[in-house]
C-alpha cells in the first residue's frame, strides 16, 4: 500500500504494533497506520524492563493530543529492554516508527506459539488495506 | 445503539460506565452527572505533578484516573456529561482519531445554540463561546472500542479548580484562577440564570439521535451496575491513580486549547559572582528565586510577570513586558523583543545576557 510503510518480514498485530524476530526475542514498535491515524503523539508510558507480561495485557499507551490509544503484548514474556529515548522523544513513534521509535524487546514464553496469531506476509497487506478502507474518509 | 439517561449518580460511576460499556463491547450514549465532586486524572497525568492531594484530601475531595486522553479535570453535578462508545469499525469514526471530535462536539454545540448561545468547535476538540472555553472533552480506545466523552459546563467553580491544582505558588494559582475567569465560561454566565438541567439533556439527546442509529433508551441494570462498581474500584485504585505520568520541565496549565499558564524560573543567576560562577549569590547556593509567568494564546505571549530578581536590582526587568506582549514565543521574535528592550534602557544598564535572556522566555 502507498500510503502507509509496511516492512516486509515484520509481524503484526491486530492494534498495530509490529514485532521483529530477532534470534530468541521479539522487538516491537508502533506501525506507520497506527502513527498516521494517531497524529502528533506527545507522549508514550513505555513498559517496565523486567516484567512478565501476559498476552493481551497492556504494553504501552500512547498519547495525541486528547486521544489516547493502547498496544497490547502480542504474546506472554519477559520486557528485556525498553526504549528510554521516547518518554522525553515521543516524536520518535511518528518520525521514525521502524528503527529508532521501537517501544521493547522481549523475551517470548513460546515464540513459535506467539507467531502464530500475529499477521505476516500477504496476510499483512490484506489486513492493512481492510484497515484502510475501515478508517479512510469517505470521497 | 443504547442509550443510559443516567441522571445524577456516584460520581465514580460516571467514568467507569464508558469504561464497561467497552469492556463488554457495547456501543451506547450516556448522558449522566456526577452527584459530588471529584478530580479526574487522563491516562497520561502525573498525580504528584498535577495534583494538590493534600487539599483533595482536606476538603474530602475523592481521585480518579480515567483510562483515555484528555487533562486533569474537575468534575462536579453542574457539568452534563456526553459519552460515547463505538466500535473501532463504526463508520462514524474514519480518519484521525482526533478528527471525530468535530462530529462528536456538533451535539453539544447545537444543544447550546438552542439556549442562544453562540458556541464554535475550536479544533481539534474544543467548544469555545467567544474564544472562552464552555466544555471538556477526552477520548481514548479500550478493548479496541473508541470512546470519546465530553461535557457542558453549566457552571464551574474555577476557585477550587484552582485549589485542586497542584501548582507552585500562590501568585501562580491566583494568575491561574484568573486566567479560568477570563478564557472559561459558562451556560449559567452565558444566560444569566441556571438553565434546567433535564431540558438540556433533551435538547443533547435530540441532537445525538439526528446521527447515531436507532438511538433507544435502556435501563442501568443490577448487573451493569455491578460492573460499573468493579470497575470504579480500579480506576480509584491507588496503583491505578500512581502510575508514572507525562512530566515537563516547566509548570504549565492549559486554560484551553492554545492558552496556557506557565512558570519559568530563572535557569541561573544574571549576575555572576567573582569566579564566574552562576550560583546566585544571594541565595547561597541555591537556585535564583527569579521567576517569569507567562500566559501564552495561540503561540503568542499575552501575559507576562515577573519577580525575585534579588541579584539585578536596577534590571528594569519589568518594563521588558512592554516589548514581549503580543510577541510570537518563539526564538527570533523573542530576541527581537529583548533586543528594542535592551536599547530602550540604553544607559541605564550596563550588560545584559542576551541568551540567558532567551533561555529564560523559551524553555519547553
Amino acid at each position: 500500500m502507498e500510503q502507509y510503510n509496511i516492512p516486509q518480514g515484520l509481524y503484526y498485530t491486530h492494534d498495530h504494533a509490529w514485532v521483529k524476530v530477532e534470534g530468541n526475542t521479539i522487538r516491537i514498535g508502533v506501525t506507520d497506520f497506527l502513527q498516521k491515524l494517531a497524529g502528533e503523539i506527545t507522549f508514550i508510558r513505555i513498559p517496565r524492563v523486567g516484567k512478565a507480561l501476559a498476552a493481551g495485557a497492556t504494553l504501552c499507551s500512547i498519547q495525541s493530543g486528547k486521544w489516547a490509544g493502547k498496544i497490547q503484548v502480542p504474546m506472554s514474556g519477559k520486557v528485556l529492554e525498553s526504549n528510554g529515548e521516547l518518554p522525553t522523544n515521543p516524536k520518535l513513534l511518528n518520525s521514525d516508527s521502524y528503527d529508532e521509535g521501537w517501544v521493547c524487546v522481549m523475551e517470548p514464553d513460546d515464540l513459535a506459539v506467539g507467531l502464530q496469531n500475529l499477521i505476516h506476509g500477504d496476510d499483512a497487506d490484506k489486513f492493512f488495506t481492510e484497515e484502510h478502507a475501515k478508517y479512510s474518509k469517505p470521497e | 445503539m443504547n442509550l443510559y439517561r443516567l441522571g445524577l449518580m456516584p460520581w465514580a460511576e460516571t467514568q467507569a460506565i464508558y469504561h464497561v460499556l467497552a469492556q463488554t463491547r457495547q456501543e451506547g450514549l450516556v448522558i449522566c452527572r456526577p452527584s459530588a465532586p471529584c478530580v479526574c486524572l487522563g491516562l497520561h497525568d502525573d498525580l504528584e505533578q498535577e495534583v494538590n492531594v493534600k487539599y483533595c484530601q482536606d476538603h474530602n475531595i475523592p481521585l480518579i484516573r480515567r483510562d483515555i486522553g484528555g487533562g486533569m479535570v474537575l468534575l462536579a453535578k453542574e457539568q452534563i456529561f456526553f459519552q460515547l462508545v463505538l466500535r473501532a469499525g463504526n463508520p462514524l469514526l474514519a480518519g484521525r482519531r482526533e478528527e471525530f471530535f468535530a462530529k462528536f462536539l456538533e451535539p453539544a454545540i447545537k444543544t447550546l445554540a438552542s439556549f442562544h448561545i453562540r458556541a464554535d468547535l475550536k479544533p481539534p476538540a474544543d467548544i469555545v463561546v467567544n474564544g472562552k472555553k464552555i466544555s471538556g472533552n477526552g477520548a481514548g480506545d479500550i478493548n479496541g472500542f473508541a470512546v470519546y466523552t465530553g461535557n457542558i459546563l453549566v457552571a464551574f467553580d474555577r476557585t477550587t479548580m484552582s485549589n485542586v491544582l497542584n501548582l507552585p505558588s500562590p501568585r501562580f494559582r491566583e494568575l491561574t484562577r484568573l486566567s479560568m475567569q477570563r478564557y472559561l465560561t459558562t451556560m449559567e454566565e452565558e444566560l444569566g440564570y441556571t438553565p434546567d438541567f433535564t431540558a438540556i439533556e433533551e435538547q443533547l439527546i435530540a441532537n445525538f439521535s439526528t446521527w447515531t442509529e436507532g438511538l433507544q433508551s435502556v435501563p442501568y441494570s443490577e448487573k451493569l451496575k455491578t460492573a460499573v462498581k468493579a470497575t470504579a474500584k480500579d480506576l480509584t485504585s491507588s496503583d491505578f491513580l500512581n502510575l508514572p505520568g507525562k512530566q515537563t520541565q516547566v509548570r504549565q496549565v492549559k486554560i484551553n486549547e492554545g492558552t496556557y499558564i506557565r512558570l519559568h524560573h530563572l535557569p541561573e543567576c544574571f549576575t555572576p559572582n567573582v569566579s564566574g560562577n552562576r550560583e546566585c549569590i544571594n541565595q547561597a547556593g541555591k537556585v535564583c528565586p527569579g521567576y517569569a509567568i507567562l500566559i501564552i494564546q495561540g503561540g503568542e505571549i499575552i501575559e507576562f510577570e515577573s519577580n525575585g530578581f534579588l541579584c539585578w536590582a536596577n534590571s528594569h526587568i519589568n518594563s521588558l513586558k512592554d516589548y514581549l506582549l503580543g510577541t510570537k514565543w518563539c526564538d527570533s521574535d523573542i530576541r527581537s523583543a529583548i533586543c528594542k528592550w535592551q536599547q530602550s534602557l540604553a544607559s541605564n544598564i550596563t550588560t545584559i545576557n542576551e541568551e540567558l535572556l532567551l533561555r529564560w522566555l523559551l524553555v519547553r
